[in-house]
C-alpha cells in the first residue's frame, strides 16, 4: 500500500506563495481512492465548468488548475463573506506509473472527477478535459 | 463550550451586516471555510459557508456545494427566515456518504418574498432576493 499512495507535493505551497501578488490561488479538496485498475481523484472546484479546468502531467506531478467561469459581478457589494476567493489549483506527485494516454477527466456540477488508470510507463503529456 | 464568532477581516460592514441578517447558529463546522474539509464534520450536520450580497434591486446569498444536483437541495422559506438543507447524499458504486447539512438565514425585511429566485450552477447556488419597491434607493429631486 505504502508504495502505491499518490502523494501531495511539497512545492504547493511555496508555487502558491510566488504567484500570490499575481492571482489568489485557493487549494481545493480533494479526495483520493484507489481501486484494482485506477486512482480516482475527485476535486472540488466549485464555480468552475468544464473550458475552466486545465490539468497537465510532466514527469511525476499531476497539476491541476481550475478557472472560475464567472466573477462576481462588480455592483455586488459584499454584506458577509465566508468563502474564500481565487481560483484553485492542486498539485499531486505521482509516484505510481500512470498510463496516461487513458487518464478520464469529467466535470460536473464543480466536481472533477479524474480516473488514473494504472500503468507502467510515465512520460509528459497534456490531458484535455473530455 | 466557548463559542466564538470568527469575523473575516476582508468584511468591513460586518457589523452592519449582522443587523440585517441574522447569521443563525454558531460558525464553527462550516465546510468552505478556512478549515476547508467538506468530509471533515464528523458530527454529521455542517453548515455550509455563505458569502452575502446586495445591489441597488437584490441581496445575493451564495454557498458552494460542488456535486449536488438540484434536486439534492431543499431550500425553504418560512417566516422570513431561508433555510437551506441536504440529506445524505449516497452513491452505492463505491459507498460513498455525505454529511447532511442545514444553514438558516433571517431575510432581510423588504423582501419581496414570493419573487425570490435560486440557480445552482457548477456547484455554487445562488439565492436572490429582491428587494421590494420601497427599500431601493430613489433619487429625489429637490424643487
Amino acid at each position: 500500500m505504502s508504495n502505491t499512495e499518490l502523494q501531495t507535493s511539497g512545492s504547493t505551497e511555496t508555487a502558491a506563495a510566488k504567484n500570490a501578488q499575481a492571482r489568489a490561488w485557493r487549494r481545493p479538496v480533494y479526495d483520493v481512492s484507489e481501486n484494482e485498475n485506477a486512482f480516482n481523484v475527485r476535486v472540488h472546484l466549485p464555480g468552475v465548468n468544464r473550458e475552466g479546468v486545465d490539468i497537465s502531467i510532466e514527469e511525476e506531478t499531476l497539476r491541476i488548475v481550475g478557472t472560475r467561469a464567472a466573477a462576481t459581478p462588480e455592483a455586488w457589494r459584499p454584506l458577509r463573506r465566508e468563502l474564500p476567493d481565487g481560483d484553485y489549483r492542486l498539485e499531486l506527485r505521482l509516484n505510481v506509473a500512470v498510463n496516461d494516454a487513458k487518464i478520464k477527466a469529467k466535470v460536473e456540477d464543480g466536481v472533477l472527477d479524474l480516473v488514473l488508470p494504472k500503468a507502467d510507463e510515465v512520460k509528459p503529456r497534456k490531458i484535455k478535459v473530455s | 463550550m466557548k463559542l466564538i464568532r470568527y469575523e473575516y477581516p476582508q468584511s468591513p460592514t460586518a457589523s452592519a451586516f449582522n443587523r440585517l441578517f441574522d447569521l443563525g447558529g454558531s460558525s464553527f463546522d462550516r465546510f468552505g471555510s478556512l478549515l476547508d474539509d467538506f468530509f471533515a464534520g464528523t458530527s454529521g450536520f455542517t453548515q455550509p459557508a455563505a458569502d452575502l450580497y446586495e445591489d441597488e434591486h437584490n441581496y445575493y446569498a451564495r454557498f458552494e456545494l460542488p456535486g449536488l444536483k438540484k434536486d439534492d437541495i431543499d431550500l425553504e422559506l418560512e417566516n422570513s427566515v431561508l433555510t437551506i438543507s441536504s440529506v445524505n447524499v449516497e452513491k452505492s458504486e463505491e459507498s460513498e456518504s455525505r454529511a447532511s447539512f442545514q444553514r438558516s438565514i433571517s431575510v432581510p425585511d423588504g423582501v419581496e418574498l414570493d419573487s425570490v429566485s435560486a440557480e445552482l450552477k457548477d456547484g455554487v447556488l445562488t439565492v436572490t432576493l429582491p428587494k421590494a419597491e420601497a427599500r431601493k434607493p430613489r433619487q429625489i429631486s429637490v424643487k
